[in-house]
């Protein structure tokens, strides 16, 4: 099993596991039950609109829902908006129920939520319908030094 | 010779994901928030991803209604 996520990660030397599932369903809450992995370390990537044409992505725990005052505070911009389906697809080339954070095709900023840094382990999206990744939050950071910050409401 | 200008409809329908909804209609989020406990979950936290059309049927929500109220806290 290989994806552009998977590529880019392998490219910078970062560990992690891959678990693949029958892709029933969209969403985190699916993921994680398929693979017996707690849905508040399972991750949802989200795109966000920051303005200007800038765009970052949005590392969510799967049951929790995003906080866009807090996301712009934290990007330094004025305010945030979720885009729809077909913006996510055409910025980071992969499907819905299918976007990594990692090898998009559009570089983009990321921030991921705090809380997420407690567990030593926590699943996010391959960059494929049905195949996940484990790995530990510091990696995640590492692979898209991105920001740490309170996102969720 | 008359032009024809084709716009993109602007009104919410049961085939569309709450994140699309949400998305385009900012307003709605507190329409989905309204009906979280009656669904027994956060609509925008685990169904982001589905049609409303199948949000309703899992979640015992009155399809139609739900629509209504999306549609008058947009205005439509």
């Amino acid at each position: 099993m290989s994806t552009r996520a998977i590529q880019y990660l392998n490219k910078k030397c970062i560990s992690f596991k891959v678990v693949e599932y029958e892709h029933d369903e969209k969403g985190a809450e699916f993921a994680a039950r398929a693979i017996g992995f707690p849905l508040e370390r399972t991750i949802k990537t989200l795109v966000v609109d920051l303005g200007n044409k800038n765009y970052s992505f949005a590392l969510m725990p799967g049951d929790k829902q995003l906080a866009l005052k807090q996301l712009a505070r934290a990007c330094k911009v004025k305010r945030t908006a979720m885009v729809d389906t077909a913006t996510a697809e055409r910025l980071t080339g992969y499907l819905v129920g299918g976007i990594s954070p990692f090898g998009a095709k559009q570089r983009l900023t990321a921030v991921i939520e705090e809380s997420l840094m407690k567990y030593d382990k926590v699943a996010i999206n391959a960059g494929q319908r049905g195949v996940m990744l484990i790995m530990t939050p510091g990696d995640i950071i590492k692979a898209l030094d991105c920001d740490v910050a309170r996102i969720i409401q | 010779m008359d032009k024809t200008v084709l716009k993109e409809g602007r009104c919410i329908r049961s085939e569309m994901t709450v994140l699309d909804i949400v998305s385009r209609y900012r307003k709605t989020e507190v329409v989905f928030k309204q009906y979280d406990k009656q669904a027994g979950v956060c609509i925008c936290c685990q169904a982001l991803f589905e049609p409303i059309s199948k949000v309703a049927v899992r979640y015992g929500l009155n399809l139609e209604e739900l629509l209504e109220d999306l549609k008058a806290a947009v205005g439509e």
